[in-house]
């Protein structure tokens, strides 16, 4: 493949500098619907799954995708991918679907997914690693879903959780209550709450990077 | 022409991305379809199941319906279906649809669900243009009203009786609003004279 110079290039330098604002940015859509655990864990294992079958067209039609038609080309991958795990999503757990319909399309805005294509398609030794990517990606999952967790515990005083198993159709049910005294922040649970505890998150990962830094 | 080469080297090859991609797409699609139907026609029947709680029933509710007899007074138009919840071929409720002509704004349309014993089971409102905060009492996520209607029929409850506290009877009226619950009261009322009249071709007695 040619190199073309028109293409943006995401160096380690660019992502360690600017990786939050890139990240929080990116994840916006997710970050709105993070508020309850199971939104939270199934819209983001949606992007985690989408980012992975992306990737995974990416690399075998690799000797299809001329420079010239690359934008095009990702385009049809990164939304036919978002819609097979929308399907799939949708036959698997339809009740937890309904609330969420709007924001799966949204995925297929995000930098990460485009990111992982672009490391697939280059072999530039100072761009990001596909391992680099998938580890980007895992920690937003693992971020998105505790904040899920976080948002709901705190902002209605429980966590509820029920699903069913696709593969033996056996289901799963727990429920976390914080005791009675306990009056739910109701503010976490609106829009507006998601950044507030996005900002907690940060500030304390960033609490512990200085002491870690410091020492 | 080495231009246009290139062009149709470059077309061709997106066409082939497209197919693949479709081909999948369209793969995923006929897997998940049926399953998908199936998820949707559930969470459907579980909405109906609701509103005749206590009985477990044998059959799919939404594909067991009947032809109910008109009746204009409660909205029930000609070719109307009820739906039938069966336990062991037997039919032990119905899921009425009705409509309350008399409400303040217009008309309220709801479903209630009646045992073979002609007892009211529940209730669920599907729509209303009652007044925010007075006559919109009536939904069952304001309050508590609907509930009181559990249970009833019009052997264990007068003719009186069925009417709001305000006119002599045993329920609730909301402050600032009568015309409402009256509206309600009376067409469950002449609902339940209904089931009792067609008891023959309802429950197939």
């Amino acid at each position: 493949m040619t190199k073309n110079s028109h293409t943006l290039q995401f160096n380690k330098e660019t992502w360690s500098r600017d990786q939050l604002p890139f990240l929080i940015i990116s994840f916006g859509p997710i970050l709105i619907t993070t508020t309850t655990f199971s939104n939270a864990l199934i819209l983001s294992g949606a992007f985690l799954l989408t980012l992975i079958l992306s990737t995974i067209l990416v690399y075998i039609l690799k000797r299809l995708i001329y420079p010239e038609i690359k934008s095009l080309s990702l385009l049809v991958i990164i939304s036919s991918s978002v819609t097979i795990v929308e399907l799939i999503v949708q036959a698997y757990s339809f009740e937890n679907f309904l609330g969420l319909e709007a924001f799966f399309p949204l995925i297929a805005t995000n930098f990460l997914i485009l990111t992982s294509m672009e490391t697939v398609l280059q072999k530039n030794s100072s761009s990001l690693t596909k391992y680099d990517v998938f580890k980007l990606g895992l920690s937003g999952f693992v971020v998105l879903v505790s904040l899920g967790f976080a948002r709901e515990l705190i902002g209605t005083g429980k966590v509820f959780f029920d699903t069913t198993i696709p593969v033996n159709s056996s289901s799963i049910v727990f429920e976390i209550s914080l005791p009675q005294f306990y009056s739910p922040l109701i503010l976490l649970t609106l829009p507006s709450g998601a950044f507030i505890a996005i900002g907690l998150f940060l500030a304390f990962f960033n609490s512990i990077k200085s002491e870690t830094d410091c020492t | 022409m080495i231009n246009l080469r290139i062009t149709l080297l470059n077309m061709s090859s997106l066409l082939f991305v497209i197919i693949i991609c479709g081909t999948l797409l369209l793969a995923t699609f006929m897997n998940t379809n049926p399953k998908l139907l199936k998820a949707a026609r559930e969470y459907e029947e579980r909405k109906l199941l609701k509103i005749v709680f206590p009985y477990t029933f044998t059959n799919y509710i939404l594909e067991d319906n009947i032809d109910v007899p008109a009746d204009t007074t409660l909205g029930i138009k000609k070719g109307s279906k009820a739906y039938l919840g069966k336990h062991n071929q037997e039919i032990v409720a119905i899921i009425l649809p009705i409509t309350v002509k008399e409400g303040y704004g217009g008309e309220i349309k709801i479903l209630v669900g009646i045992s073979s014993e002609v007892e009211i089971l529940g209730i669920k409102i599907l729509s209303h243009n009652e007044t925010t905060g007075l006559g919109d009492k009536i939904e069952p996520e304001k309050s508590d009203w609907l509930l009181g209607f559990v249970g009833r029929s019009l052997a264990n409850t007068t003719y009186t009786g069925w009417n709001i506290k305000k006119d002599g009877g045993d329920f609730d009226q909301f402050t600032g609003a009568t015309i409402t619950p009256r509206a309600v009261i009376t067409t469950l009322r002449n609902v339940l004279t209904y089931v009792e009249n067609n008891q023959e071709v309802l429950f197939k007695k």
